[in-house]
């Protein structure tokens, strides 16, 4: 019986956590002007591109060895204290390109009479998992800072390269093409969204 | 096109009798002027135009920084120590400046973006105490 309701609490929770991230990334009914709608549906749907050599040295092992090696607490401290608040950064970054990609989404389905369910679903559903991964890695890097996370980040990575895949497979050809004129390849970076 | 050609020109005459990132880096920064950012370099200006020299110059200061930002930490490290040795002073005094003013932090590009830049600014951080633990050491 104690199992039935703890297992029903927790859905409860995952179910308002959800409800809260669809909410955080749907524009709110106040800021629902046609100016700020049109603005919207014609911002830039690339993200902050942040080279791949600085994601792959701020979650591994590397840097943190050579730390290791040296045999100083303080500087242990200092190095871990760095990279917990940089890697934090580097997932509200991420995180904030997924919410301005879905309202970006959810402004141009606005206008789209011939939706497809099933692309809808999906969306969401990926934007979702790519909270939820956010929010895991957030608990992690908290817990026991960021390094050799490379696996998992690299998961989340993928999941909002699909992500910004689909959605932007699903806008109009226009928004599109004009988003991909906008979109600078960054000197050094690996792949054109960077990130 | 241009570009390339004064790239090309810049890496052969000057870059390439500049051997150390940092030290490159520094040199980079130093064609930028401080209040415009703008780069300039007199001979790259009158071989080419004064546009392509200060792209040309800009680049470059991209590339070092990107380099020298995202290399292993230890790399960063010996590349900091042979600067401070390099440049004629005590190291002792050298470091003391740097951890207090910290004027590395005017040879980062304009157009980097702030993830890659705190991240240089903490490894530097860090490099410093290493290297003045290593002076202490070497004593």
């Amino acid at each position: 019986m104690i199992g039935t309701w703890a297992f029903l609490l927790f859905g409860l929770l995952l179910l308002a956590l959800v409800i809260l991230l669809l909410q955080r990334a749907m524009p709110s009914a106040n800021d629902s002007e046609e100016s700020s709608e049109e603005a919207e549906t014609q911002a830039p749907v690339y993200a902050q591109s942040f080279p791949q050599r600085l994601v792959d040295r701020l979650f591994g092992s590397e840097d943190w060895e050579f730390i290791a090696k040296q045999e100083s607490p303080r500087l242990k401290r200092l190095f871990l204290r760095q990279r917990t608040t940089l890697a934090l950064s580097w997932l509200l970054a991420a995180r904030e390109d997924a919410t301005k990609l879905i309202r970006v989404h959810s402004a141009a389905a606005r206008k789209n009479s011939r939706l497809e369910p099933l692309v809808e679903f999906r969306v969401i559903a990926d934007y979702v998992a790519f909270q939820m991964l956010c929010l895991l890695i957030a608990l992690v890097i908290w817990l026991r800072g960021p390094v050799t996370m490379r696996r998992l980040v690299g998961y989340a990575d993928a999941l909002s390269e699909r992500l910004y895949e689909v959605i932007t497979r699903v806008l109009p050809a226009e928004l599109a093409c004009e988003n991909s004129k906008r979109e600078p390849a960054p000197p050094g970076s690996q792949r054109a969204r960077g990130r | 096109m241009d570009v390339e050609a004064a790239r090309e020109d810049l890496n052969k005459w000057t870059l390439a009798k500049i051997r150390l990132g940092f030290a490159r880096l520094i040199y980079l920064a130093s064609t930028r002027d401080y209040n415009t950012g703008r780069y300039y370099h007199d001979g790259l200006a009158f071989q080419f135009s004064e546009a392509v020299a200060a792209q040309a110059l800009s680049d470059a200061h991209q590339e070092v920084f990107m380099d020298l930002a995202l290399s292993p930490l230890k790399d960063l490290v010996d590349q900091l120590q042979a600067y401070l040795r390099s440049v004629g002073a005590e190291s002792d005094d050298v470091i003391r400046v740097w951890d207090r003013l910290e004027p590395y932090r005017v040879a980062i590009p304009t157009e980097s973006d702030p993830l890659t830049t705190s991240f240089f600014l903490a490894n530097v951080k860090i490099a410093l105490a290493i290297v003045r633990s290593r002076e202490r050491a070497g004593r």
